[in-house]
């Protein structure tokens, strides 16, 4: 009956209800669309000092990649960085004097990028690529030309497993699916018990001589099958407009976000039954949870490059775990064998929470 | 005026009731930034190795040691067929594997081309090609280290085409001189408009709005007392968080850190009228709640800091115009490590003001004084 009662609550608010099912939707549309960390037609800068017919080469080589833009010609160094404080270009290649003919007679030359590491992603980005342009340019005439023996050469040829066209949205679908089905099941349960105490009835329901764990659980279970559903309508998504695989269990996979949901609600529980109001619910679920998942999941940042503490901290982030299931099963394929430990880490969570919640309702009341 | 203070009066009083909310405004955001900023980078260091070599040859065991010693990789496991390796791909026990094939050195030493096969879990598409890349820098060293003892002729010691990559503003691609400045606006960012937000439905859900309503105070009093404490709370945070970037963090602050006050200082005013607004259309803090993340979310990871914009579709960086963050972001950058002056960011301060005057008169429009 507890059931009921929450679900007139919920479908009374028309627009929450707008905001539940359009929000995750539109945010992970928009970010599987959108968030993308391969480089097109960067803005590209050439300093050139050599005008030989080698620099021009592999100038075109660079701008006919697809990778790069030539969008100014420059003539000193103190132009870059004027370019590079007004933010039209990110990368400046420099050509120096007589380029074109120690390339040619010496067998070797020099060629400067200059990146602006303020925005340093792209600036890695764009000196790798352009580095591995160069580099291929280098193979493929100088290296055939160049006086004297060649010499041995050692060739890495890299083979890719999983994603081998390398696209972004491998990573960034899981990783939003995970953080948005969090948050949302968080917050909204958050706010359930927080409400009721506030207004004052949580009170009357729990002198009744119902047990607890009824309560909660009577009081979770909309939410439940809201997150579910949306956690259905996430997955279709990513499977049938952004082209995630779905190599795995279907079972597992929808089993899997079962669990992940069970234990965001949980967390919003204990939320809720720790705090004074609703103010003070809301704004603890969102901002104890919104930064630290998205920055300490593995969504964005590698954890192993994280310091030692922090890479601990990580460990308590249940989207962390969940990313790697949906990863896993999406992408590779992986069963529960597998998966196993990921799987127990995030039920123990989830019980964890629970018990945790249960007895903070039980001291707050008593 | 004195009514405005009256209301910050009490905007003060209850906040210092509020102690999770002071701990939310005071404390939080600069325990936040200090943790993040030290998680958030992209480097690669020890990536998971592992090496199938069937040559067995001093030459390979040479090319391995190369590997090894460096901080992007450990060594996590020695297999003896590629097949045997591919499981430690599936299970994310290594993310990268180097295949020694048998005959290397035989190969190597004939004069010829030796090959090696590296096959990248490419499951995280920015540590592969990071993983590539330092794989096959550490294999062109390898190779320029082995040409001198096994070439007659001296030929050049660098022959080709060597790329020189220079770095400016950061050439040691510190991270944190990046992340930082764009970590401490977004905690800002966030918490101010969740909390400026909160509290006015709050009075609109409890009903002490309506009291307001039936005193003389005039609607933009109301509003300033409503927003004022916040906008103080954020340049407080600013302050201190502007200082741990400085002290803790080292970030360079080359230009004007007074022009990027003052324009901090206005930009505050953008997520408070953001705020403001949501407010206006929402009837229960849930509501406000979600709208407001709504929002914040799409700010924070179309920012710039996440991923770079310049590579998204194209309406997805028409949208992106709108997104406060992006600019002050932006803006906080040059000034701190580019030193660009007022003039060099004339253009993104101009956008922040329209957005900040636009804002506010909505929702001040918005804001009737009959609740409703």
């Amino acid at each position: 009956m507890f059931v009921r009662k929450e679900f007139y609550h919920i479908f009374r608010d028309g627009r929450t209800l707008l905001i539940l099912f359009g929000m995750p939707v539109a945010l992970v549309s928009l970010f599987g669309f959108a968030l993308t960390n391969e480089i097109k037609n960067a803005d590209v800068a050439v300093l050139d000092f050599d005008k030989g017919p080698r620099a021009r080469e592999v100038q075109n080589r660079l701008f006919s990649s697809g990778y790069f833009g030539l969008r100014a010609d420059l003539h000193t160094y103190p132009e870059v960085a004027a370019a590079f404080r007004q933010g039209r270009v990110k990368l400046a290649v420099v050509f120096p004097v007589g380029f074109s003919r120690d390339l040619d007679h010496l067998g070797h030359a020099q060629v400067q990028l200059v990146a602006d590491a303020s925005d340093q992603n792209t600036a890695i980005s764009l000196t790798n690529y352009a580095t591995s342009i160069i580099r291929t340019y280098e193979q493929q005439t100088v290296s055939g030309q160049s006086a004297g023996t060649p010499g041995p050469r050692v060739e890495a040829v890299a083979r890719l497993y999983f994603n081998p066209g390398l696209k972004a949205a491998y990573t960034f679908v899981p990783g939003t699916m995970a953080l948005i089905l969090l948050l949302v099941s968080a917050m909204l349960t958050s706010i359930t018990i927080a409400r009721e105490k506030e207004t004052g009835t949580m009170e009357v329901l729990l002198v009744s001589p119902m047990r607890q764990l009824p309560i909660i659980v009577g009081k979770i279970l909309p939410y439940f099958l809201l997150s579910f559903i949306n956690g259905l309508l996430i997955l279709g998504l990513g499977v049938w407009a952004l082209h995630i695989p779905e190599r795995g269990s279907l079972a597992l996979l929808i089993g899997e976000t079962l669990l992940y949901i069970f234990v965001a609600l949980a967390l919003g529980v204990l939320i809720s039954a720790r705090a004074e109001s609703q103010q003070t619910a809301m704004l603890t679920s969102m901002l104890s949870l919104l930064l630290p998942t998205l920055i300490l999941s593995g969504f964005l940042f590698p954890i192993e490059s994280m310091p030692a503490p922090l890479q601990a901290l990580s460990r308590v982030i249940p989207a962390r775990y969940y990313i790697v299931i949906l990863k896993g099963i999406m992408i590779k394929g992986l069963g529960l064998g597998e998966l196993w430990r990921e799987t127990a880490i995030l039920a123990g969570m989830g019980g964890a929470l629970l018990l945790l919640a249960l007895g903070s309702l039980k001291n707050r009341l008593a | 005026m004195r009514i405005v203070w009256f209301l910050l009066e009490k905007e003060f009083r209850q906040l210092r009731r509020n102690r999770t909310l002071l701990g939310l405004l005071l404390v939080a955001p600069l325990i936040q930034l200090v943790l993040l900023s030290f998680a958030a980078n992209y480097e690669i260091n020890n990536l998971a190795l592992a090496v199938v070599d069937q040559d067995h040859s001093p030459a390979a065991r040479r090319l391995i040691n190369k590997f090894q010693y460096t901080p992007y990789f450990r060594l996590v496991a020695t297999r003896p067929t590629a097949a045997a390796a591919e499981p430690d791909l599936l299970a994310n026990r290594a993310d990268l594997v180097l295949v020694i094939p048998p005959g290397f050195e035989r190969d190597l030493v004939r004069g010829g081309a030796a090959r090696v096969q590296l096959l990248v879990n490419a499951l995280d598409n920015v540590k592969a090609g990071l993983a590539s890349a330092y794989a096959a820098g550490i294999v062109q060293a390898y190779q320029a280290e082995v040409r001198p003892a096994t070439v007659a002729a001296a030929g050049p010691a660098h022959a080709g085409l060597e790329v020189v990559p220079a770095y400016w503003y950061n050439p040691l691609l510190n991270y944190k001189t990046f992340m930082v400045p764009g970590i401490l606006v977004e905690i800002i960012s966030l918490i101010v408009m969740m909390v400026a937000t909160l509290n006015i439905v709050r009075e609109k859900e409890i009903g002490t709005i309506e009291q307001l309503n039936v005193t003389p105070i005039r609607k933009w009093q109301f509003i300033l007392g409503k927003l004022l404490p916040f906008w103080l709370a954020g340049l407080y945070q600013f302050t201190l968080g502007l200082l741990l970037a400085r002290f803790l963090f080292h970030v360079p602050m080359v230009g004007s850190v007074g022009l990027l006050y003052g324009i901090m200082a206005v930009f505050l005013v953008v997520p408070l009228g953001l705020g403001l607004l949501i407010s206006s259309v929402s009837d229960t803090q849930q509501q406000a709640l979600f709208v407001a993340f709504f929002f914040l979310i799409i700010f924070i990871l179309l920012c710039g800091l996440f991923t770079p914009t310049e590579y998204m579709p194209a309406w997805a960086r028409a949208l992106d115009r709108l997104n406060p963050l992006l600019y002050i972001i932006d803006i906080a950058r040059r000034i701190l490590l580019k030193g660009s002056t007022l003039r060099d960011v004339l253009h993104p301060v101009l956008v922040l003001l329209g957005m900040a005057v636009a804002v506010n008169t909505l929702a001040v429009w918005r804001y009737r004084k009959t609740s409703g």
